[in-house]
């Protein structure tokens, strides 16, 4: 089997990562906050709306609690995601978009983590992918 | 151009870049500056009005160490 190591991006106890999301008008790089605490990868309605996705067209919304009350998040599926070397043709990511003073473009969340053996070094900033 | 060099006339600013160059490890390496500003909502506003075919949406500054982020969720 094979292993690979990725270095993560550190900002105090934070981990980062890099994203490529493509879309039926264009793509973008992303930075997302490693989360496993997340049950789904979240992009910003901007990017998304941007690489041509129609966020008021989405067939299905998640109920998301933020800061500010409940939303509804639509359920964009994006036809190319790649992140830690994985290249998906399809992966279903929640359109909302975090505060600014959060530094990222969204979260990745287990959605994306669970297809994978993966180990997350916190001392080492790594994530082995198996 | 190149990354070091947007991160030195725009310090501390976030930047839509239409992404020229890029890592296998998706960092960004060059591209050219379509909006900057201090204000990230302001970059999303010039997102929706220039809708770039490949662009990168990133700050300048330092990250603080200090960070923390807590989200909820409903499932």
């Amino acid at each position: 089997m094979v292993m690979k190591i990725y270095k993560l991006e550190k900002h105090g106890n934070l981990f980062m990562v890099r994203a490529y999301v493509s879309g039926p008008a264009g793509n973008t790089f992303s930075r997302l906050l490693l989360d496993t605490g997340s049950a789904y990868t979240i992009l910003a309605k901007e990017i998304l709306y941007s690489i041509g996705y129609n966020l008021g067209a989405a067939e299905r919304s998640q109920r998301i609690i933020t800061g500010s009350g409940y939303e509804m998040a639509p359920v964009v599926s994006v036809s190319k995601f790649n992140c830690l070397g994985q290249n998906l043709k399809s992966l279903n990511i929640l359109a909302h978009t975090l505060p600014a003073g959060v530094y990222v473009d969204g979260l990745l969340g287990m959605d994306f983590l669970s297809r994978f053996n993966i180990e997350i070094k916190i001392s080492s900033g790594e994530i082995v992918i198996r | 151009m190149k990354w070091h060099d947007i991160i030195v006339k725009y310090k501390d600013e976030w930047v839509l870049l239409e992404v020229k160059k890029a890592d296998k490890n998706l960092t960004i390496k060059e591209g050219k500056v379509l909006s900057h500003s201090k204000d990230k909502n302001e970059i999303y506003n010039r997102l929706l009005t220039l809708k770039p075919k490949s662009f990168a949406i990133e700050y300048t500054g330092k990250i603080p160490d200090d960070l923390s982020v807590v989200l909820f969720e409903w499932l």
